[in-house]
């Protein structure tokens, strides 16, 4: 097997752009792509003809790229800029004819770039990708500079065998070391700088307001949103788990819109029953909303908060995703989300538009004796008339909820929503449409609950008898129908899931708190050490974190020995004797050259005693090895014997 | 032996880019940015101790030549040997010859050794006498040339130059005058004496074919002395003016009558070597046309 030099020199640099392109698509522009191919196509005629343009020519356009971007660059779109202009830079870079330090050029533009990156992505994904970038960058410099400095052109079987397991060792123990600078490097309680990132995700999130028929994209996708984990010994049941986002309190015919609702000093309200605690990891961007379960007490997060009257719950500042929060919250009682429920406050709940006769009619039709008789009265109306649940052929436009109610019967959950809160409203009941997720997926290795963007839900809340009431209207709409049909694929994609869990809690959520604990615990440890012997270590009164150490600490310990004895393990007794012999003699300052035999050396020692000992050990040693007799266990406790002998000598 | 370093400007380009990902890292929190600065250093920290022991565990035996002369292509064999699992990449190996000529230096690139190598390397030495590679300098780039890692090999490799051979023009007419003819025709020596090794440049003619088809070695027949004729050189009297061109013939002549395999000998400031053949006889006068100036 052999390669010539400029085909795989021109291979590995030209594959490399995988990674910048990977990562990049779906941040920069288009317009930005098609520069980069403007520049990258020509590169390659280039690198054909082996001519390339002069390098003042090329600095002279890294230079404006440079420039646009000082002009062009602002607080909110710098990361976005600075990753245009390093990849036009890159795609220039490509132009010039090649030496070693244009190679370490591109690749560490290329590494530069997937950090940049490293803003947009919270997946495990990317932290693959990154470390095969490093792999790849890694192997591709030390080829190039093999073929340049070893004035290579060939690469022969063997020599592609030793580079890639002696840089492989390199690579694979960088990882490891890696691993302690992770968590050792200084770190600061607050970060100095967060850098927005104000670009919307395409088909994901909530915003301010939902327009009939645009929450059905969000159903599709089955992007992670949240992780729950629940306090020990709690597992709620995943079907009747109810995520509040957003609450929707206007409503102007077409499309249900959350008007600002005041700012409440103090999140902390009076509900009774036990608090219990949830952990949530919010994976991607709500607009900054914090979705949260019914029956809140108080939210904990380590970013300042802003909680509305309406109980919405919003980050003050813009965040990286993923982000963690702790939930307290009870588990019965009613759903209170303001102190004492003021008539003013419920008034804007009562609010409707300019309705069509047809639909005051419906709603008249629907009063019942008292409020809770004209609730069961919608809901029966939707069974009654057949109702069906459906993601397609939606009604849309101008009449897009009178075609619903009267027409074509067939809807998403907003649009039973809407409609149930409108005809609440027409009979004067407060009531108000909820954003949020329903269901999760609870995953029995990891622990935790997931929800997906397509447990995104909509459903209604309204004010009976003095407190809010969840009312679900959506029929056939069931948990069963979100949870897919268990297959291998499903399965993997679970356990994809949950090392995506423990990435984000391990690797993501690292921060300055845990670095503190985590060194609080490394010296507990060191301490306890010095104080108790070492069997009071108690594994199971430890917590999670020091078994995981000692895991860890036995582990390379073991490697290290493996590594540095591993030979020596599978070696014949004889040998090993034979070995612990020179080693004697070497102490003593007898050195075994290479050539010279195990009599020639004993020659040299000038000690009688230690002499005759030396010779003992050397003819019964030489006496069945020259003869290839096998060494027996009687032979082998002689040596021992002579070893020892030898060993006592003062 | 001596390890040394030396930064490359790759290597100052790369430590810039670690510090600014890493403060970016401490600036934003992102803990993608702490992981890519983390997989950097411990980079850059183990590509040191690889570059270490990629020159650990070096042996250069090098194995002076038998003979060489001025200005003629000269050989040196060298033996690399790597001890350890690990092979070495990217040596290159500097031979570095006594001090007395700063500038000489023979270089060798290894690319990639594993157990053992050896290689032949070539020169033209330029001063006559004794010369000495006094020591070997290993360096290489690896893992990436971010450095270069030196290794420096002291050692005492001495060996002799002789003078550079020139055919001397009176060479036929000086010993015809003498009426020692040098026999075009080998036919005369009849009286065989016995074997000896053959070597390049002894007529075919004398090659034993019989021990070749015995022994499958060259040998070469000798004939008794009586009728061969005796080179006897006396440097003074060499009818050159210049010192370095005496020696110079005197060289050629006495490879020549080697060649051939007359007996020959030398008188050289009143110390006079009897005329013997055979290679002892013909180092031992190399070596004093050599070292011309001890000999005073």
């Amino acid at each position: 097997m052999s390669f010539k030099r400029k085909t795989l020199e021109i291979s590995i640099l030209y594959g490399s752009l995988l990674f910048p392109l990977s990562v990049l698509f779906n941040i920069l522009a288009r317009e930005i792509y098609l520069v980069f191919f403007f520049l990258l196509i020509p590169s390659l005629l280039f690198e054909k003809k082996n001519w390339h343009p002069p390098r003042f020519l090329i600095n002279l356009l890294g230079l404006s790229f440079i420039l646009i971007f000082f002009l062009t660059v602002s607080l909110t779109n710098f990361l976005e800029k600075a990753l245009e202009t390093l990849f036009l830079l890159l795609s220039l870079k490509f132009l010039e004819n090649k030496t070693l330090r244009d190679y370490l050029q591109i690749y560490l533009l290329e590494f530069l770039i997937l950090c940049g990156a490293s803003f947009y992505y919270a997946e495990l994904s990317f932290f693959l990708i990154l470390a095969l970038s490093f792999i790849y960058f890694g192997y591709a410099l030390f080829l190039h500079l093999y073929m340049e400095e070893g004035e290579v052109s060939i690469l022969t079987g063997e020599e592609i065998k030793a580079i890639i397991f002696s840089f492989g060792a390199l690579l694979f123990l960088s990882f490891i070391l890696s691993i302690v600078f992770f968590l050792g490097l200084p770190r600061l309680q607050v970060p100095l700088f967060t850098l927005g990132i104000e670009k919307e995700r395409a088909k994901t999130g909530f915003t301010d307001k939902i327009r009939l028929g645009s929450f059905s994209e969000i159903q599709e996708s089955s992007a992670p949103v949240l992780r729950i984990i629940f306090e020990k010994n709690y597992k709620p049941d995943p079907k009747e788990l109810y995520f509040k986002v957003i609450a929707f309190d206007y409503f102007d015919g077409r499309t249900w819109k959350r008007t600002v609702s005041k700012e409440e000093e103090n999140p902390l309200r009076a509900q009774k029953g036990p608090a219990k605690k949830a952990t949530f990891y919010l994976l991607s961007g709500q607009q900054d909303y914090l979705p949260f379960l019914e029956r809140k007490l108080y939210i904990k997060a380590s970013f300042t908060l802003r909680h509305y009257q309406d109980g919405i719950v919003k980050s003050a500042e813009p965040l990286n995703y993923p982000v963690k929060y702790e939930l307290y919250f009870t588990e019965t009682g009613s759903e209170v989300f303001y102190k004492q429920e003021p008539e003013a406050f419920l008034v804007k709940y009562l609010q409707v538009p300019e309705v069509s006769e047809n639909i005051k009619k419906l709603a008249e039709k629907l009063k019942g004796k008292n409020d809770r008789e004209t609730l069961e009265n919608i809901l029966n109306y939707f069974k009654k008339e057949g109702f069906q649940y459906s993601l397609s052929s939606l009604p849309l436009g101008e009449k897009a909820l009178e075609n619903f109610l009267f027409k074509v019967k067939r809807g998403n959950c907003e649009y039973f929503a809407g409609a149930t809160a409108l005809l609440l409203r027409l009979n004067g009941i407060p009531s108000r449409v909820i954003g949020g997720y329903r269901g999760a997926i609870y995953n029995p290795q990891g622990g935790y609950y997931l929800v997906e963007e397509r447990f995104a839900h909509s459903w209604v809340e309204a004010y009976l008898q003095g407190s809010w009431v969840r009312i679900d209207p959506t029929p056939g709409f069931s948990y069963e129908m979100l949870i897919r049909k268990k297959g291998i694929l499903e399965t993997l994609r679970l356990y994809y899931d949950l090392l995506n869990h423990y990435y984000t809690k391990l690797i993501l959520d690292y921060n300055y708190q845990k670095q503190k604990k985590f060194y609080e615990i490394l010296r507990e440890k060191l301490t306890l050490k010095e104080e108790k012997p070492f069997r009071d270590f108690n594994f199971k009164s430890g917590l999670k974190e020091k078994k995981l150490l000692a895991i860890a600490f036995l582990i390379l310990l073991g490697l290290f020995f493996f590594l540095k004895y591993g030979r020596t393990l599978f070696e014949p007794k004889e040998k090993r004797l034979l070995r612990a012999f020179f080693k004697e003699l070497k102490k003593r300052g007898y050195v075994k050259r290479e050539n010279e035999g195990i009599f020639e050396l004993i020659e040299k020692l000038r000690d009688e005693a230690l002499k005759n000992r030396a010779l003992k050990f050397a003819k019964i040693y030489s006496e069945y090895y020259y003869k290839d007799k096998p060494f027996d266990k009687m032979v082998i406790s002689e040596l021992k014997r002579c070893l020892k002998e030898l060993r006592n000598l003062s | 032996m001596r390890l040394s370093l030396k930064i490359s400007k790759a290597g100052i380009f790369y430590t810039l880019i670690t510090i600014f990902i890493g403060i970016s890292a401490v600036n934003t929190g992102n803990n993608l940015l702490y992981v890519a600065v983390s997989f950097l250093l411990s980079f850059m920290w183990l590509s040191g101790v690889f570059a270490k022991l990629n020159l650990k565990g070096l042996e250069v035996n090098v194995i002076p030549p038998r003979e060489g002369y001025v200005r003629r292509r000269t050989f040196i064999k060298v033996i690399l040997r790597k001890r350890g699992p690990l092979p070495s990449f990217l040596l290159t190996l500097k031979f570095k010859f006594s001090p007395s000529e700063k500038n000489k230096e023979l270089i060798k690139k290894v690319p990639f050794l594993k157990e053992q190598r050896e290689f032949i390397l070539e020169f033209f030495p330029e001063k006559r006498g004794e010369n000495q590679i006094y020591e070997v300098e290993i360096s290489s780039p690896f893992p990436v040339s971010f450095f270069r890692r030196f290794l420096r090999l002291r050692m005492k490799i001495s060996f002799i130059v002789f003078p550079e051979p020139k055919r001397c023009q009176f060479f036929s007419e000086d010993l015809q005058r003498k009426g020692e003819k040098l026999p075009r025709n080998l036919e005369g020596f009849s009286e065989f004496q016995g074997l000896s090794d053959y070597r390049a440049g002894i007529p075919k003619k004398l090659i034993s074919w019989k021990a070749f088809a015995k022994w499958e070695v060259l040998k070469r027949k000798l004939f008794s002395e009586e009728e061969s004729p005796v080179l006897m050189i006396e440097l003074q009297k060499l009818p050159l003016q210049d010192l370095e061109d005496k020696l110079s013939c005197a060289t050629y002549l006495i490879l020549k009558a080697y060649e051939r395999g007359y007996p020959f000998g030398l008188k050289i400031d009143g110390k006079v070597i009897p005329p013997k053949s055979g290679e002892a006889q013909k180092l031992k006068i190399l070596t004093l046309l050599a070292k011309y100036e001890e000999l005073k």
